[in-house]
């Protein structure tokens, strides 16, 4: 099981289903966790590598549902940068 | 000198109504030339002759660059002057503003390709214009709104609002076309971006209510969707609409022909959720196996609730949306806005219409606006994650104070 690895970077996965808000709420809410589970990611919250692990794998899904992931990962990068002390 | 913005409307042949929106342009520009023009025909006047005629005809300036000239055929044109239908809209900004166009194409299943090709010669900065937007107008028939609009938005980077929307064909859905400067296709899309000194206010609203619980997409394929429920999407639709349409009037049982159920698409829509708000799904198609294809990908899945609206909403919501581009500018007086408008509003609000762009004026101070009724509208700021819209009203507003004067002094 994929477990935290960055204690520093806290992200909601709320926020992660936010960011595909394009599905709407709920579809989001269905692929980001369908994702997790599929990493065997558990909790709500993530860290940093976990949330781009789970909009990678939603990005190769095809249509407005990887297109949505992409789009998410190019914001999330800048939202997010890595070693980020948010909390 | 501060932006000014000047607005026309001509009906007749294409070329005569190119050149004369160029004379009225610049005739309200007291000669400027302007850095933007957005050109709006109806089918009835083919874009590529609207656009070249405007572009010879409208008077030059030593040393000044000609306009980017950027176009979408619609369903619908309107100043704050009045609407039409078989007539060219014009809307033209001059300012301290540095605008780059391009197209890319083909866009159907291609569209990061073509996003890419409409970018390449655009530059991702320029010193001294800090702010950019982006406007966005693709074809309507491809069904790739949402998937456009988000490509669009992840390759310009962050910071970079869009606005814009879909071309349309009068309801004919046969063929909608887009352009840039000497380029006009359909199966595309174009684009401008506006480099400027200030930031431009976008606002958008649409003024329909659920009027079903959700339901889910249970087959779909890209912007087609099939079953909805496990049902037909079709059969579906009508139940869930039934009541609300014989309230009006309407039996959907007596809809025969694509006419008919176009307008039937016109009046309820589909909704999905996202955040405290609906975004609108409209229907444009009803094929002959059930399945309805939108105007942007539908995944399986995805709970959409069944939507209407009413003439008083739609007059609300418009001003609303003029509101939330007011506020963006934060009490800035403006010059001016450009407007793209789901032509469904106007089956709605009917000869209300006109009330509707006029509170949209007076809304952001009694300007000149000018605009078109489009397939589907484009509008994400900074901090959205989906830009891609139906039945809603977007409008961009130019703040009157371009930041010269501000650049000039510092």
């Amino acid at each position: 099981m994929a477990t935290p690895t960055n204690t520093a970077l806290r992200i909601p996965l709320s926020e992660l289903q936010h960011m595909l808000s394009a599905l709407g709420d709920a579809k989001a809410r269905d692929v980001v966790g369908k994702a997790a589970r599929d990493l065997r990611i558990v909790g709500s919250e993530l860290d940093h590598r976990q949330a781009l692990q789970i909009l990678d794998l939603i990005a190769a899904e095809p249509g407005l549902v990887g297109i949505t992931a992409r789009f998410a990962k190019a914001r999330a990068i800048l939202r997010w940068p890595q070693g980020s002390d948010r909390k | 000198m501060s932006t000014k913005v000047a607005v026309a409307l001509e009906k007749g042949r294409a070329a005569e109504a190119g050149r004369a929106l160029a004379e009225q342009i610049s005739t309200q520009l007291s000669g400027r030339v302007p850095a933007l023009v957005a050109l709006f025909p109806s089918p009835a006047q083919p874009l590529a002759e609207v656009m070249a005629a405007f572009r010879a005809a409208l008077p030059g300036a030593p040393g000044v660059a000609p306009p980017v000239v950027i176009g979408a055929s619609t369903a619908g044109e309107f100043t704050d002057a009045g609407d039409a239908s078989g007539a060219v809209s014009a809307f033209a900004v001059a300012g301290d503003f540095r605008v780059f166009g391009g197209m890319g194409r083909p866009l159907r299943g291609n569209v990061e390709a073509a996003v890419a090709q409409a970018l390449a010669d655009i530059p991702t900065e320029l010193a001294g214009y800090p702010y950019r937007t982006a406007l966005l107008f693709i074809d309507g028939l491809v069904g790739v709104g949402e998937e456009a609009t988000l490509i669009t938005a992840a390759l310009l980077g962050p910071g970079v609002r869009l606005c814009g929307g879909c071309a349309a064909d009068d309801w004919l859905l046969q063929a909608t076309a887009v352009g840039c400067n000497d380029q006009v296709s359909g199966d595309a899309l174009s684009l401008a971006i506006v480099f400027s000194k200030q930031p431009l206010g976008i606002g958008v609203f649409h003024g329909h209510q659920p009027m079903s619980d959700a339901m889910t997409i249970t087959r779909s394929r890209e912007n087609v969707v099939y079953e909805i429920d496990g049902q037909p999407a079709w059969d579906v639709f009508v139940e869930k609409t039934r009541a609300r349409a014989m309230a009006e009037g309407i039996d959907p049982s007596t809809l025969h022909g694509n006419s008919d159920i176009l307008q039937y698409f016109l009046k309820y829509e589909t909704g999905i959720k996202t955040g405290p708000e609906f975004r609108i799904r409209m229907p444009l198609v009803r094929n002959d196996d059930g399945s309805m294809g939108f105007v942007c990908g539908m995944p399986e899945g995805t709970p959409i609730h069944f939507m209407a609206s009413d003439a008083q909403s739609q007059v609300a919501s418009a001003k609303a949306a003029a509101r939330r581009a007011r506020e963006q500018l934060a009490g800035k007086a403006i010059a001016g806005a450009l407007v793209v408008d789901c032509g469904c509003r106007k089956l709605i609000l009917r000869d209300r219409f006109g009330d509707a762009v006029k509170e949209m004026a007076a809304e952001l101070g009694s300007v000149p606006i000018a605009g078109f009724e489009s397939y589907g509208e484009i509008a994400l700021n900074d901090d959205d994650f989906s830009g891609f819209h139906n039945t809603t009203t977007v409008l961009l507003a130019f703040p009157v104070d371009d930041g010269e004067d501000a650049s000039a002094a510092t």
